[in-house]
């Protein structure tokens, strides 16, 4: 993978900002045929997020991106591809993350399965703590909120033994 | 006495018709003698009309002979009844005479019979008034028996009934006496059976009270179950509220941290 791309894949942590990110390539899609031959960063020059404009051009760069409308069109498609194929996984916790913690995260998932992840990140009170994690099918409960209603269980059932 | 009666006359009939019959049939005989004599007499042959005239004249001759005899059982039969008609009234006479008789016979014995009735009578009427006589002292003899007796069974009532008396109150005296038992027995059994009927139903009556006891004592159990329940379940909510709310972001990271090292073990 390109550095650039790699680079720019970094700043993607969560689902939201997959789709944002998505978007903005849509958008440049569209405007590349719109003002002809010209290099994208320029077409797209205050219609797009920095992140986006700013890995554009180090394409464009290392040259990477032409000014062909069809090549600019058919190399972001490829980039949304990519970014689509990137594995999910399902994230519910009990409080709103900060960034940096996200990024934590990722690099914690870029560590230990050797590949980038997008969060599907849902933020619910209700689980006290810890988190519920999905991953290609299997769900797993690691709240607190589990391990109240397992401690009360316990202590019902053990009620009703006597 | 009138002697021509219907079987008189019925008689006198047959005997006219026996009569003529005979002076017939010896006509007959008379009359084939002759033929008889005048065929041995004479041989010859007669004609035809000879012996026609001949019938003719025979039958001419009975025929008279007939009515002759005819006449003469007619006037035989006049005689006879005038014979009869004049013995009839003779005999009437004498009957006459004699039931005249026979009546002035009879009157007098009526007379005789009579007043051997009203002597019959008199002599009755006399045994009547005796026997009324006799009726009425019997009457007075009987009716002083009947007082006589009806004293005597009033007396015997009374004496029966001063009887009944004693035995009517020496029944009630019994009878008050065996109704006293019988009630003293009725009494022990009904007591016994009272006292049975009452064990029995202490005994319903507690087990009844020990199946409820169980029953309350399930129920509060169940009850103080669903408590303790509850009151977990309370627990566990505002645990879970305060845990929540005590918990620091630090903590939540860390929290969160350890969650994804567990999925790594078992999920990743």
């Amino acid at each position: 993978m390109e550095k650039p791309l790699e680079e720019f894949t970094e700043k993607i942590n969560t689902k939201e900002e997959l789709i944002f990110y998505l978007e903005g390539l849509s958008q440049a899609q569209q405007a590349a045929f719109r003002e002809g031959r010209a290099l994208l960063s320029e077409k797209l020059k205050g219609k797009i997020s920095k992140e986006l404009k700013n890995f554009f051009e180090k394409m464009e760069e290392k040259g990477m991106l032409s000014k062909n409308p069809e090549q600019q069109y058919s190399f972001l498609e490829k980039i949304k591809k990519y970014l689509l194929s990137l594995p999910e996984v399902k994230l519910e916790i009990a409080f709103s993350p900060s960034n940096d913690f996200l990024k934590n995260i990722s690099l914690w998932f870029k560590e230990e399965l050797g590949q980038k992840v997008i969060l599907d990140l849902t933020v619910n009170p209700k689980i006290v703590g810890g988190a519920i994690i999905e991953y290609q099918g299997n769900w797993r409960d690691y709240s607190l909120a589990r391990e109240i209603d397992k401690l009360i269980n316990d202590k019902l059932s053990h009620y009703e033994r006597f | 006495m009138n002697i021509i009666t219907g079987e008189n006359l019925h008689f006198f009939t047959f005997l006219a018709l026996i009569i003529l019959t005979i002076l017939v049939c010896l006509n007959l005989l008379l009359l084939k003698e002759k033929k008889k004599t005048s065929e041995e007499e004479f041989f010859f042959r007669i004609s035809k009309d000879f012996y026609n005239q001949l019938k003719k004249l025979i039958e001419e001759e009975i025929r008279i002979g007939l009515d002759g005899f005819k006449k003469e059982i007619e006037k035989t039969s006049e005689e006879i009844t005038k014979n009869y008609q004049l013995q009839f009234e003779e005999e009437k006479k004498e009957i006459k005479k004699t039931s005249s008789r026979v009546s002035e016979q009879m009157s007098k014995e009526a007379d005789v019979v009579a007043k051997e009735i009203d002597a019959f009578l008199q002599k009755a009427q006399e045994e009547l008034s005796q026997l009324s006589n006799l009726g009425l002292e019997t009457q007075r003899k009987i009716s002083d028996f009947g007082l006589e007796s009806q004293r005597k069974i009033s007396e015997s009532a009374k004496k029966e009934i001063s009887k009944l008396e004693q035995i009517n109150l020496e029944t009630r005296n019994l009878w008050t006496a065996e109704v006293k038992k019988q009630l003293e027995i009725f009494s022990k059994k009904f007591s016994q059976e009272f006292e049975k009927t009452c064990q029995l139903a202490r005994d319903a009556l507690k087990e009844n009270i020990k199946e409820t006891e169980k029953e309350i004592e399930n129920y509060k159990e169940e009850r103080l179950k669903e408590i303790d329940q509850k009151i977990y379940y309370l627990l566990a909510r505002v645990a879970k509220k305060t845990i929540g709310k005590a918990i620091d972001l630090s903590t939540h990271e860390k929290l969160v941290m350890e969650s994804l090292k567990k999925a790594k073990k078992e999920v990743f």
